[in-house]
Parts: C-alpha cells; structure tokens; sequence
C-alpha cells in the first residue's frame, strides 16, 4: 500500500512500495488534518502572542466591546470640527458668530476667532462673510470693535450699551487685525491689508498705555484714562501679531510692545499678587501701577472661583499664545515661560490624571472639574516643554471630542471650548502656519 | 466535464500509485531527434529523481509537508516585508479603512450602502480593535489568510494529485503574483480564497462520500463564504450544477441536503439583504465599470498566473497559445478521462469567472479581475495537474520552470514602478505637502480618492475635490456646464491649482481640457499607472506677504488720512 496515493480515492496497488507499516487512505486523511491542525495551532499561537504584544487579551476584548470608533485622519477631523463649529455657531448668511449659552449673543471675541480660524482653515466665504458682518455691526468709528451685540432691551438687535458692550476688548481687537494681516497674506489680497491697518493703528493708539515708562497693552480702550493704574488681561498678549504689525506699522514701536509683554509676563507670574506662595501660572487678570509698574489684584471683576488671579478661562489662552510665539519665531522667553507652565499642568496630569478647569495662582486645582477649554489653551505649554505628555493629553481630551462616525464634534460643546478645543488640536497637528511668513512663496 | 467519468471510483492518473518512471502503457515514442541513448538516459534521470522524491516523502513525509509549508510560509513573509506590505494605501483599501473606522452600527449602515456584504468588515473591524488601527496591522489580516490557505489547499490538492504535486501546488500558489498582491492588501480577497479552499474541500468530500460531518461543514463555509463576498455565489452554483451532474449519474443522492444548504445559505443572507435593500440598494454608488470583453476574460487568467502585467505582456502572453497547446500536446501523456474532482476543479476554475462574464453583459458589469480570485487556487491546481500529467521528465523541468516564472512575476510586480494596480498616494501627498503653500489649493479628483489621500497629506495648502464632495452621501455628479463656475470659486484667493488625478470616472479628460485650456500649466509628475499631479497657475498675484513688507511711510500715506482717522461708512 502506497502512503502516497490520492486521499478519498480508494486505496491504489503500488509497484514499488517501500517497505512500511500498510497505511491507508484513513492514515494520510488524518495525516492531512493534522498538518492543517498544526498549522492552525501555530497561526493561534502567534496571534495570541501578537495580542500579548498590544495589551493582553484583556486590554484587547475591552477595546473590541467599548467599539470606539478610529479617528481617519487628524487633520480632516479638524476640518470637519470646522465645519460643525460652522454649522452649530455662525448665523448662516449673515456671518455673526454666536454664543448660545449667553442667550445668543456676538462678541467681538467670537468674531475674531470665528475669522482666524477661517484664514488658518482657508475658507475665505466664512472669513469674508465674518468680517463683512463685523465691520458692519461692531466696527467703530475709531474702528476699534464694540465687544457685546445682541437683543436689546427695546427688542431690537445691536451693540448692548446698556451692559458696556459699545467698549472694545484688545484681545478681540488684536486678533481680528492679525487674521485681517493672515487673510492679505494668504489670499493675496490687498482690501485686507487696508482694512487691518487702521485697526493695527487705533489699537496702538486707545489701547496700548505707557506703564513705568514701557508700552503695555490694556484690557480694553477705558485703561488710557485711568492715571493710576491700568487693568491687564495677561491672556490678551500675542507677541507674535505685534511682530506682524511691526512689518506695516513703523510708526509704532511694536517690538517695544513684544518686549513688555515678556516683561509682565515673567512679573505677573512670579509675584505672589497678595498670597502666600511665589506665583507659578500667570493670573487671569492683574492691574500695573502706571508709574511703577507694579503689579497687584484686580477687583471688581467676576470670576469663576471668585479671584481674578487664578490661572482659569482667561489665562488658559496664554500658553497657546506663548506657543505660536515659541514656533514661529524661536522666542526664547515664550519658552521659559511656557516651561514653567508645563512643571505645574505636567505635574497635575501625571498626578491626577487630568487638569482642573482653574488652578490658583501658585498651581494648585482651585475647582475639582476639568474644562474642555483648558485642555485647548493650556496645551500649548506642553507642546513646547513637554511634546509626548502633550501627545497624551491631546488623544485623550481632546481628540475624543471628534465623532468619526458622524464626522463632526460631539453634541454639547459649548461655544468658547469648541473655540479652544479646536484651537488646541491645530497647535498640536501644526495646522497653524504663520500665514504671513514669505518663505517658500516664490515657486515656480 | 460531464461527459467524463465524474463518479468513477477508480483512482485518476494523475495519483499514479505505481513506479513514478515507468511510462503510461501505450505511451507514444517521443519523436527522434536526440538518439534513443539520450532519450532513455534522460526520461531514467528524471524518472530517479521522482523515485528519489517518493522515496523521501514516504520515509519523512509528515516533515516534509510541514517543512514544505513552513517554507512557502516564510516566502510569502518575506514577500510581503521586503516589498509589498508598506507600500501606499491603494482606494479600495481606503475603502476598507474608513469603513471600518466607524462602531459596528455605523459600519454596517456604510457597508450596506456599498457594494459588498459586511463579513469581512465585521472581522476587520474586530482585528483592527484587537491589534490596531494602523494600514499594516489591517493588511496583516489578509495575510493571515492567505497564509491559512496554504494547508487547505495541500488538503484539496491531496484529493486528486500525488503529495509531491500537492506540495507543488502549495508552492506555486505562495509564490502566486496575484495572491501575493491581495495578501498585503486590506481588502476581503485572501479570506475568499480561505472560504472557497474550505468550501472546496468540503465539497469533494461530499462528492466522494458525503457524511453528515462533510455536508455540515460544507454548508457552513457557504454561509460564511456568501458573507465575505458576493462572488462566492457563483462558486456555490458552479459546485450546485457539479453536484446535479453527478446526482444524475447517481439517482439524486445528497440531492435533498444540497438544497437544504441552497436553502440555508439563502435564509443566512436574507436579513442582510433586507437591510442592504433599506439603505438604498448601493443607489449612491455606481462604479463606471465597461462590460467585459474576451481580453478582459483571458486577462484574469494571466493575472492569476502572471500578475498584473502591462497590457503589451497580456497580449504577447495570449498570443503565444497555440504554441503552448501544440508543446503540451508534444509533453502530456494520454491519461484516462479525468475523475470527479478534477472535473470538479475544472468547474471551480472557469465556471465562475463565465457566470461572472455573462451577468456582466446580460444585468451590469461588475467583471474585475481580484473578483474572481475565488477561482485562482482551482487554475493553479489544473496547471499542476497539467504539469502532473506530463512524461516524467517533462513534468521535472516543468515544475521548476513553473516555479521559477511564478517567483520571477511575484517579484517583478513588486519592484516594477509601472504595475496597474499600484497607487501611490503616499507619494502623491509627500510631494504635493513640499510644493504646495498656503496660496495654494489640492484639487483631488475624483473625488473618493480623497480618502487615501489624506491619510498621508500633511501639507499647509487646502485640499478640496472636483466635483466638490464633503466625504457625506453621495457624490456629486459630473455637470460640464458648471465646471467653469467651480474653477473660477477654487481659483479665487490662490495662486496655483495642483490637480491630483486618479481613478478617472469618465471626467478626468473634461478637467484636465479645461485647465490646460484656461491657465498656464506649471507642473506635471506622473506618480504611477493613471495618477499624476499637474500644477497650474490661477493667480499671479505678487503682494509680498506681511512679514516680507518694508513698509516705511506712515500710514496715513498709505491708506489715506480719512481712514486713519475713522468714520463708519
């Protein structure tokens, strides 16, 4: 008998058998089913050691039951984030940017986020619609920005006088001249530079003070008439566009402004501001003695936790501002700082496992829940200081807010933590090119 | 086939239970020419070494299988990280990725309002959960497949050939061009061919004896082979009408549970298919696919065999024919009419791809090559029947030059830059995020081929489509008439268009006239076969930006002292 005859044929006479026990067809069938077998054992084995490789068993059967969908692409889940802010937050037609959770509501804020986004995003439609709407319902004549618009006692739609809405915010003020600047630069055309030069000017003008002798830039356009001391809004400093208005406003001494900000900066974060401790985070809001330049608390303002000097939703702006300085133009103090920021929010994450939406001034949770915004803001100081707990901070805050599946943010995010939420994951995916560098615009 | 002994019991020539040497009695003389000393020395060498062969696998033959697949194993292995595994994600691959992105829920709802049913994708989904969300962690799992096919098919091959051709077969199909292509691309093919093997081998067994194990098992991998791809029909009604000609030779037996699993397989897909017609029947997608012609049939039999060949290699390899047929005439020995599982493989390796031919013409066509990979493992084992069949000495050298063309076209199709199916979109991305700047603009078309592109597009110019799609629902129609609008709203605010061209859906000419008609071409790079990037000029704007301005005067020279000075207008 042949051990080498065909398996399910019956058995075939052999001439030259070699010697050997007498197997039949029964033996070689069981032959083959055991190589399969052996075969089928090896492929189990090396999956489970592959399974082992990635977590454990455990780690991968919870993975296939939480069902969490993938993110495609980072970069077009920011796009997509885009378009749902679009959807959820601009008034379709007219280009006004809303704040459901104060009634409806414009700011001169939300507008300027609403049109740096739509330069950075190149969607010159939402940008020019923004902006055609700011100008015509915010602008003044000194053409700073009303920061408050919406109903008015009388049931009518406008500036909200009645709440100080007709005064201008400079972080507003700042960013819209500087998306206005990004916008001539990207699309290359000029209306926009024309458009942001005398806004660049009227900020110098109302909104920058002499504080000891240095420019510093005010909360708003009220500060210059105080002769006593100024309010700031360390949040509000953005060296990085007053390096642009340095390039189409000569008149003023911008680097001057840059110089300063990094000055108060390192002040306001180091000075205890009435406490017990040595500050570690730059506070939300501080007030300069004019002639000293002396820091001190401000009051009058209403915050969270109640204390202006809290690093909470003003200052978490900072080390996303810090950052973009840090990257485009290698600042050096935007680094220092931003590592100082980083050794208490690193710390705080390594600790607890996330972030507080406010932390005192020298670093402590001043509220026992997180802020998405935070997240966005704060974020900046870890992507300059420290990059891999910035990695995890971002895939596990803020990426999560990305629903792959719909291909759109998750329902529920308020309009101020879609702002920064966003702003956030650009920082970290580098989707926030300085628009107005000239490098690499000569190609053929 | 049916008109051979399908039935007969009697062992087929090609098992050849008897001295491997000796000749078939009536064997013809082989004409003269090389003198009969010569003729007798040759045919007694190559007859040893089969004797040597039988003699090895007899002692050792367990070690020799497992060795013989361990190495096939390694082979495809190797294959597969040295060339074929980090290549670019192809578009249908993209397919697969961002399908299975989604939870189950939303995956099943997208894989309904495609084209193919959801078994593969619910194993995917699962795998890339598992182990990763990664392009090479989702291709990993054909891979796994392809290299479970390696024993079941030495299993069905063992039902009608010897083991040494058995274990050729094994290794013709692991150096298979074709299947190694698959086994690194993350789509369902691999797990088709694992299906159909299994489903194969299930169904010989029924033909020969047809216990309630063989029936239970082929019924199962019909269900399980329905939902992996919808070709697997055709390989059950090929096997179904094998079956009826066999049932007819032997008064109808197994005819009821033959039904029964038509029956099964018929109530498993019922429920998809209910769901699949309430999603829209795959309404929103129309892939522009030509009918069929008799090239494009004989073209998936050289790809089986040879890869994906430019068309000038199809055609030099069709044309060779008959001198292929009058060299196999010259080789082949006179056999005995073939038994019912080489009819049965006969049928596995034309029927389908035929059924698939005609519904091309006769519904819509749906002819693609990687389609009818079910019937590859059943071409392969019919070419080393063939190769079996030959004079001893003939079937030697055949068998090596089989091998050595299968390996030579595996590896050429992986370094060859001018392979059909390859797409680089990684290189396309890599490329377009160097050229392009934030004055510029990616125009993708057509538009589903976004989504291999971004994957890999990390460049600061904005990326859109043409016709324009949001990646949700249906994509838009083609409309000429409004071509000209959609240019002139890209082209504003930039100052180039680079055009990715790809996957042309009956468009890709009416854009590329109109560009090249209306604007100044300043780039073009051809990536691979039907992708190129071609770049045109939309502006010439040429403000410096911000930071390269040297503005000196005050402003009010610059925009005029009324506007400093303020005044809504």
């Amino acid at each position: 008998m042949s051990l080498d005859q065909v398996e399910g044929a019956g058995a075939a006479p052999s001439q030259h058998a070699p010697d050997g026990p007498d197997r039949g067809p029964r033996g070689s069938r069981s032959r083959g089913w055991l190589t399969a077998g052996a075969v089928a054992v090896a492929v189990v084995l090396v999956l489970a050691v592959a399974l082992q490789l990635t977590g454990g068993v455990r780690q991968a059967v919870q993975r296939v039951a939480a069902d969490t969908p993938m993110v495609p692409s980072e970069d077009t889940a920011l796009s997509d984030m885009w378009a749902s802010y679009k959807t959820g937050f601009i008034e379709q037609g007219t280009g006004r940017t809303l704040d459901p959770s104060q009634g409806g509501i414009t700011t001169s804020e939300g507008q300027s986020y609403t049109m740096m986004r739509a330069v950075w995003s190149d969607d010159r439609a939402t940008f020019d619609s923004s902006w055609s709407w700011t100008k015509d319902n915010l602008q003044r004549p000194d053409r700073l920005l009303s920061w408050r618009f919406g109903p008015r006692a009388d049931g009518t739609y406008g500036v909200q006088t009645d709440s100080g809405g007709q005064n201008a915010a400079s972080d507003a003020d700042v960013d819209v001249a500087f998306s206005l600047l990004m916008a001539y630069s990207r699309w290359q055309d000029d209306d926009y530079l024309y458009d942001a030069l005398p806004l660049v000017n009227a900020v110098w003008q109302a909104e920058v003070v002499d504080v000891a002798g240095r420019p510093v830039l005010t909360a708003n356009d009220l500060e210059r008439n105080d002769t006593a001391s100024v309010l700031v809004n360390p949040s509000y400093f953005a060296p990085y566009a007053y390096r642009a208005f340095a390039r189409v406003d000569p008149q003023h001494d911008w680097a001057a402004l840059v110089d300063s900000s990094y000055a108060v900066l390192q002040q306001v974060s180091a000075d205890p501001l009435g406490g017990q401790a040595q500050g570690a985070l730059a506070p939300d809001w501080v007030r300069l003695d004019r002639t000293t330049g002396a820091a001190s608390v401000a009051t009058g303002i209403t915050t969270t936790t109640g204390s202006t000097t809290d690093f909470g939703f003003e200052a978490l702006r900072l080390p996303w501002r810090l950052a973009l300085d840090a990257r485009w133009n290698d600042e050096p103090r935007a680094r220092a700082l931003l590592e100082q920021q980083a050794s208490v929010l690193g710390d705080a994450w390594e600790t607890t496992g996330r972030w507080s939406a406010v932390y005192t001034h020298d670093g402590r949770p001043a509220v026992d829940y997180p802020s998405t915004a935070m997240y966005g803001g704060a974020l900046g100081a870890l992507e300059v200081a420290r990059p891999a707990l910035a990695r995890e901070v971002y895939r596990t805050e803020l990426l999560p807010l990305y629903d792959p599946d719909t291909r759109a943010a998750k329902p529920g995010l308020g309009y101020y933590d879609a702002n920064w939420a966003w702003f956030g994951m650009a920082l970290h995916l580098d989707q926030l090119p300085d628009l107005n560098d000239p490098r690499g615009r000569d190609l053929p | 086939m049916t008109s051979t002994a399908v039935g007969s019991a009697a062992p087929s020539d090609l098992q050849e239970p008897s001295a491997p040497a000796a000749p078939a009695p009536g064997a013809p003389e082989r004409p003269g020419g090389t003198g009969p000393a010569r003729w007798a020395s040759a045919r007694g060498g190559a007859a040893t070494a089969l004797r040597r062969a039988d003699d090895l696998l007899h002692r050792h033959r367990l070690a020799v299988v497992a060795a013989v697949q361990v190495l096939c194993a390694v082979a495809v292995l190797t294959v597969s990280r040295v060339w074929l595994a980090g290549q670019s994600l192809r578009l249908d691959e993209s397919q697969s990725m961002q399908q299975t992105d989604r939870s189950y829920g939303a995956m099943l709802k997208e894989v309904a309002q495609d084209v193919h049913v959801p078994g593969y994708h619910l194993l995917l989904r699962t795998w890339r959960l598992a182990f990763g969300g990664d392009v090479e962690t989702a291709r990993a799992l054909s891979m796994v497949f392809f290299l479970a096919c390696l024993p079941v098919l030495y299993l069905v091959a063992r039902r009608m050939l010897r083991t040494r051709w058995a274990l050729l077969a094994v290794a013709v199909f692991a150096l298979s061009p074709f299947m190694n292509w698959y086994g690194n691309e993350a789509r369902m093919y691999t797990m088709l061919v694992f299906a159909t093997l299994l489903s194969q081998l299930f169904f010989l067994r029924v033909l020969r004896r047809g216990s309630a194990a063989d029936w239970t098992g082929f019924a199962l991998t019909a269900v399980a082979g329905a939902y992996t791809h919808y070709f697997f029909l055709f390989v059950l009604v090929v096997q179904g009408l094998v079956f009826l000609a066999v049932s007819a030779r032997e008064r109808w037996r197994g005819l009821g549970r033959m039904a029964g699993t038509a029956v099964l397989v018929a109530l498993a897909l019922l429920p998809w298919l209910a769901y699949f017609r309430a999603e829209g029947s795959a309404s929103g997608t129309r892939p522009q696919l030509p009918s069929p012609s008799s090239v494009d049939f004989t073209n998936v039999y050289s790809q089986f065999l040879g890869g994906f060949l430019p068309d000038s290699a199809n055609s030099a390899l069709v044309a060779t024919w008959p001198l292929l047929m009058l060299a196999a005439l010259l080789v082949v020995r006179v056999a005995r009419r073939p038994d019912r599982e080489l009819g049965a493989v006969v049928a596995a390796a034309f029927g389908p791809v035929l059924l698939a031919f005609v519904l091309s013409h006769v519904i819509s066509p749906f002819f693609l090559s990687r389609y009818m990979i079910a019937a590859l493992p059943a071409v392969v084992l019919l070419v080393v029947a063939f190769v079996a069949a030959m004079r001893p000495r003939f079937a030697v050298v055949s068998a090596a030059v089989v091998l050595a063309l299968t390996a030579s076209a595996t590896v050429s199709e992986a370094v060859r830059t001018d392979v059909p199916v390859k797409e680089d979109y990684r290189g396309a991305a890599q490329l377009l995020a160097d050229k392009a700047g934030p004055s510029d603009l990616v125009v993708v078309s057509s538009p589903f081929t976004i989504w291999p592109f971004e994957k890999y597009y990390d460049g600061d110019a904005k990326v859109v489509t043409l016709p324009g799609w949001d990646r949700r629902g249906g994509i838009p129609a083609f409309d000429a008439a409004t071509l000209p609008d959609q240019v002139d709203a890209l082209a504003s605010g930039h100052q180039r268009i680079y055009l990715l061209l790809s996957y042309d859906q009956g468009y890709e000419a009416d854009i590329a006239d109109f560009f090249q008609k209306n604007y100044a071409k300043v780039y073009e790079e051809d990536l691979t076969p039907g992708m190129k990037i071609v770049g045109y000029r939309v502006g010439y704007d040429q403000l410096q930006p911000v930071d390269g301005l040297q503005l000196t005067q005050p402003l009010t020279q610059v925009v005029g002292p009324a506007v400093v000075r303020g005044g809504q207008g």
